[in-house]
């Protein structure tokens, strides 16, 4: 963002208590207000006043929203109405603009609509209207499934010179028809609903030198390898992978920042393994991995080799049910975490699993700060006192640079006082400080899962210094 | 150490690394590098000193997450904080707002000029054009001809979705 310049001397002096001052910034910093306006809602301004008329002609950033496309008139209920109406309104916003820059254009389709081939070409011109005035940030969102759709994006979109950040769900050329893939300025890129294969994965890489951000959510994986020089953040969000169980995912990213892997899930409730990861990230300094579906692990070896590629790490977050079992088959593979700071683990039940916690925090020498949230958080003992009396034979951890141990636990759980006498014991360090918190009753007999805004209403916070 | 002088000649004493968040004066203090303490001392003349203090803690909150870390821990509890802090900073009155915004534009903090930018946009959300007016002080300085003629028959399109 450069900075634009503005006479803020002028704006100071005038009396503050009955002047616009929202009419009196620039254009450009009222266009960035407006930008977060729906496009309707941004050309309807043109009635606040004169100065206000014709300011959305020369708006470079335009939403169009149709979840929030209001509509009156005879149509207003149907659906396929109001489909119609979003088109036309779009295509004579796009009409009555000025020709000046486009930098942010977001189209978003929501609801069942039947769709026609006109319609089709109708949207891909917009499209192509937009690449040509100087697009920078492009979104296209589409809640359906449907074939017209899928084969709409123009092969523009992969070879606009001035694209920094896309956003694509569900829609998408044929990849087959994706040629050459040619993005030099492309920085973030979301994709979600896309199947995406090696051909594709490679071609993306090559084609788009600066790229630093990139977030898959819901994609069907078929790729076995990621290789990138420029990637700094990544996010893979309740993907599924098709590999093999002999197959192996390959992430080689060298200057990767912060990583964070969510497991995935499929619609039809079919189980599908973790893959096996080969992690090559040894700039890493961030990561969160989230493993909570009851998900298969690979058949020959419970290794999906997660934690072993996250040894550099310095900021690390664990959640989800199955992280227990993440943490048995894996810590014995892994080398010390020496660089770790800060470490959550959420939803391991400590009066089953001390024992993993312990030996955890035995490959943590550094550790400053321990952050145990949920702990005993849907676990199989239910309410009953039941405490693994095998699990809580661990060494004792010296980890002499732990500061703050946050313990976050349900009230029900009521082996929490004697697992919190083990956790003083087994840690060493007397400058170590333990803030205990109650956040109230869980729900688990009644089988609803955690009721989060009932708990927050009943939760009483209590701190407890107990060095 | 970095001091920010406002208009009003008051000082305001920064750790480099917290200022280091405007990018304006990340690059002033780049370019004086490796010169006195005098010229550790930055004007910021167009800004009166209710905004620096507000910036100021916007910067101190913000250095506390890191970009990385806040990349990293999107489902995190520290992540929803951060969100409520800001909903709660940026609950002032429109003319503060304003002069965030400039402040922010001035000195180059996208996200402190983007979260302003927002909740002043909220305020023309869901709003008919008087109650916008009101609550803004946007002058509505059309005609009564205007008003009634010119801009329905222009912008019909806008309104009522039909297409004569």
């Amino acid at each position: 963002m450069a900075p634009r310049t503005c006479d803020m001397e002028r704006v100071g002096r005038r009396s503050r208590s009955d002047a616009d001052m929202i009419s009196s910034l620039p254009d450009c910093l009222i266009h960035v207000i407006m930008s977060f306006l729906t496009a309707q809602e941004a050309v309807r301004t043109c009635v606040l006043s004169k100065r206000w008329e014709k300011l959305w002609t020369t708006l470079p950033f335009l939403d169009f929203d149709m979840s929030k496309f209001e509509c009156d008139g005879k149509h207003s209920g149907r659906i396929e109405g109001k489909f119609e109406r979003f088109l036309d309104f779009v295509s004579m916003t796009l009409l009555h603009r000025e020709t000046s820059d486009m930098h942010k254009f977001h189209v978003s389709f929501s609801g069942k609509m039947h769709r026609s081939s006109k319609h089709t070409m109708f949207i891909r011109s917009w499209i192509v209207y937009a690449l040509k005035h100087n697009l920078q940030v492009f979104k296209f969102y589409s809640d359906v499934q449907d074939l017209l759709i899928n084969s709409l994006l123009p092969l523009g979109v992969f070879t606009c010179a001035s694209l920094v950040d896309v956003s694509i769900s569900r829609t998408f050329p044929p990849l087959g028809n994706i040629k050459v893939i040619n993005l030099p300025a492309l920085k973030r890129l979301y994709l979600r609903f896309i199947h995406l294969d090696q051909a594709f994965v490679e071609m993306l890489f090559c084609g788009c030198p600066v790229l630093e951000i990139l977030h898959l959510k819901d994609c069907c994986c078929l790729y076995s390898s990621i290789n990138s020089q420029s990637l700094k953040y990544l996010t893979v969000e309740t993907c599924i992978s098709f590999l093999n169980d002999n197959e192996m995912e390959l992430y080689n990213t060298p200057s990767l920042l912060s990583f964070c892997y969510t497991d995935g899930y499929s619609s039809d409730n079919v189980v599908y393994n973790i893959p096996k990861m080969l992690l090559k990230m040894p700039s890493l300094t961030c990561a969160s991995i989230n493993i909570d579906r009851h998900i298969g692990w690979s058949a020959d070896s419970k290794n999906s080799g997660i934690l072993i590629g996250l040894s550099t790490v310095q900021n690390l977050t664990l959640s989800g049910y199955m992280i227990k079992d993440l943490l048995a088959y894996e810590l014995p593979n892994c080398l010390e975490f020496s660089n770790l700071k800060d470490l959550s683990v959420e939803c391991l039940c400590l009066s089953c699993h001390f024992n993993l916690l312990g030996s955890f925090l035995n490959h943590c020498p550094n550790l400053e700060k321990l952050f145990l949230h949920r702990i005993g958080f849907r676990c199989e003992h239910g309410e009953e006192v039941h405490v693994n009396q095998e699990a809580l034979k661990i060494a004792p951890f010296k980890g002499g640079r732990l500061k703050t141990v946050d313990v976050q636990f349900y009230r029900c759980d009521k082996s929490v006082p004697l697992v919190l006498k083990y956790l003083q014991d087994t840690i060493e360090n007397s400058r170590a400080q333990i803030i205990v918190t109650s956040l109230g009753h869980y729900l688990y007999r009644r089988g609803k899962g955690f009721n989060s805004r009932w708990a927050r209403k009943t939760s009483k916070l209590y701190s407890t210094r107990l060095y | 150490m970095i001091t920010l002088i406002s208009s009003d000649k008051r000082k305001f004493h920064v750790l480099e690394e917290v200022a280091n968040q405007s990018l304006t004066i990340r690059d002033v203090i780049e370019d004086r590098r490796g010169r006195r303490r005098a010229d550790r001392i930055i004007l910021v003349t167009n800004i009166n000193s209710k905004i620096p203090e507000k910036v100021i803690v916007y910067w101190l909150r913000h250095f506390l997450m890191p970009e990385e870390i806040a990349h990293a821990s999107m489902s995190h509890k520290k992540a929803e904080k951060l969100k409520k802090w800001e909903a709660k900073f940026f609950d002032t009155d429109i003319d503060t707002l304003n002069d965030l915004i400039l402040a922010a534009d001035s000195l180059d903090i996208p996200s402190l000029f983007d979260g302003a930018c927002e909740k002043v946009s909220d305020i023309l959300k869901n709003r008919s054009a008087e109650e916008v007016g009101e609550i803004s002080k946007i002058e509505n300085e059309f005609t009564h001809e205007e008003e009634e003629e010119e801009i329905p028959s222009e912008n019909a399109w806008v309104w009522r979705n039909e297409f004569a």
